[in-house]
């Protein structure tokens, strides 16, 4: 996940979703684009295997 | 009005008895919350005639001699995400309040309706419940009422602040990734995330619904328990809550329970005091055992990202055509949500199926497990980073480091308030089994009555 690039996939994704982002806001929605890069590397490839079911919208403890 | 009782379980027992009135209890209510709620922020509306037309209506009940409710006479506020008849339920925001005023209460206030207590109003709350912090650029922070400079914590701060003023004696507030536990922890009240799934969250404004629960605070843990207690119910239009009721009652004592300290992740990234405090709350349970949760810094990231993802296509709509009425600081972070891959999330709750079974499997060896609720106590409002250790990181992400593993697999979860060399209070987290929230109230009251943990009220 070392190559993501906050501000390019800004740039890509934020029309594709209808959202005009002020430049003023930019810095911070790229810092929390970051944030988010590195939560998703921590669970890149865990668990290990496919084979896993329920991954479910409705969750019951 | 000195000499009215002040506990809710003291209230519901002089009123039920014809001691006090419910009116002059209500009154009593109003007026510390005119006299104090200017400085510490945590009421956001005030509904004082509904609360004294509804105290008047108790009074008459019991003047026919009609039996009262478990919590007759008790004074309560919500947190602002709650749907209140006459109002737009705000949820902390802007763009909310033009909403059309809500045509009914939410149900978990139905139903405390029906046990005879008394709505004195809505509670101040982070924007959309994203936040850790009490603040809120639209209503202005709710204050911590030890010590009025400080954060109340969020985003149930006004709740929080509000039993921990002394304004009432308990309040509902919801908890996504830590809204009810970290704001009991640097405001110094008890407080309880039921399990997932075991209030409705019927007609309340949703934050990540797969995450999302509600639940109570209050100022000692027979209080807590009664409020509880009388929020158990069916579903309503939740499609997640059971309705299962499991009532508490009186909390048992502790003979018997299999207590640890949650080790590893939990040990470390907190001030030493606060370890200090978890360790004082053991050494009085006579706990001396450490356990680990596996992967709960994995849990912590798996939370992040579905709340991020949730939460942001919940408000998409508004995100688009009125980003510049958010709150700044949670604009930030939803328009971020809105733009994460979809394989971050499904990995996200791939990861949380695999994680709640592991953890699960700790409630084979163990009842309850202890835990700090904060790495800190109340940081200073506007502070920006926190001091853990020798490292120097952002405030806002870093106060759910602990309850976020927690909740992403909603686990029930009671918060005891101990106090520090400094003054501040610090919760203690105590986690159990899914469904057992009686034995986190259980424990919560063994260091209650053992005098290690008390919540303060007043304006300090």
């Amino acid at each position: 996940m070392s190559s993501f690039d906050p501000a390019k996939h800004l740039d890509a994704m934020a029309p594709a979703l209808g959202l005009d982002i002020d430049p003023a806001w930019r810095p911070q929605v790229e810092q929390f684009l970051g944030v988010a890069a590195r939560m998703a590397a921590l669970l890149e490839g865990f668990p290990p295997g496919e084979e896993l079911e329920h991954a479910a919208p409705v969750f019951r403890p | 009005m000195s000499g009215l009782p002040v506990t809710a379980t003291a209230i519901a027992e002089a009123v039920a008895g014809g001691l006090v009135s419910a009116r002059d209890v209500t009154w009593a209510a109003l007026s510390r919350i005119a006299a104090g709620n200017g400085r510490v922020g945590a009421f956001t509306d005030v509904t004082a005639d509904r609360a004294l037309a509804q105290a008047d209506a108790l009074d008459a009940a019991r003047a026919r001699g009609e039996m009262l409710g478990p919590l007759a006479g008790v004074p309560y506020g919500v947190k602002n995400l709650f749907d209140i008849e006459g109002l737009p339920t705000r949820a902390g925001s802007k763009i909310n309040r033009d909403r059309a005023p809500a045509a009914r209460d939410a149900l978990l206030i139905e139903r405390l309706t029906e046990a005879g207590a008394i709505l004195l109003g809505g509670l101040n709350m982070g924007e959309y419940a994203y936040d850790f912090t009490g603040e809120n650029a639209h209503d202005g922070p709710s204050r911590n009422p030890r010590d009025l400079a400080r954060m109340s914590g969020g985003s149930s701060g006004g709740s929080a602040a509000a039993v921990a003023a002394g304004f009432v004696p308990a309040s509902l507030g919801s908890d996504t990734n830590g809204s009810i536990r970290v704001p009991s922890s640097l405001c110094g009240t008890f407080g309880l995330k039921p399990t997932y799934g075991r209030l409705t969250r019927s007609r309340t404004f949703p934050f990540c619904e797969s995450l999302d629960h509600l639940g109570p605070f209050a100022a000692n843990t027979a209080d807590l328990a009664l409020v509880y207690d009388a929020l158990q119910g069916p579903a309503g239009d939740d499609p997640a809550c059971t309705g299962r009721v499991d009532a508490v009652g009186t909390p048992g004592g502790i003979e018997g329970l299999r207590i640890a300290i949650a080790g590893g992740y939990f040990r470390q990234g907190a001030q030493a005091d606060v370890l200090d405090a978890v360790d004082r709350a053991a050494t009085a349970l006579g706990v001396s055992r450490e356990i680990e949760i596996p992967e709960a810094a994995r849990g912590r990231a798996a939370a992040f990202l579905i709340t991020n993802a949730e939460s942001s296509a919940l408000h998409l709509d508004r995100l688009r055509a009125r980003a510049g009425d958010f709150d700044p600081d949670t604009r930030a972070r939803f328009l971020a949500g809105a733009l994460l891959p979809a394989a971050w999330l499904v990995q996200a709750q791939r990861f949380r199926r695999w994680y709640h079974d592991q953890v699960l499997k700790l409630f084979e060896e163990v009842d309850v497990i202890l835990a700090p609720a904060t790495p800190c106590p109340a940081p200073l409002l506007g502070q920006q980073t926190l001091k853990l250790g020798t490292e120097e990181v952002p405030l806002r992400p870093n106060m759910g480091l602990f309850t976020q593993p927690i909740s992403c697999i909603g686990l029930p979860v009671a918060v005891a308030p101990l106090k520090l060399a400094g003054g501040l209070p610090i919760g203690v987290q105590i986690i159990a089994a899914p469904w057992r929230e009686d034995l986190c109230l259980r424990v919560a009251a063994a260091l209650e009555a053992a005098g290690i943990a008390r919540a303060e009220t007043g304006i300090a």
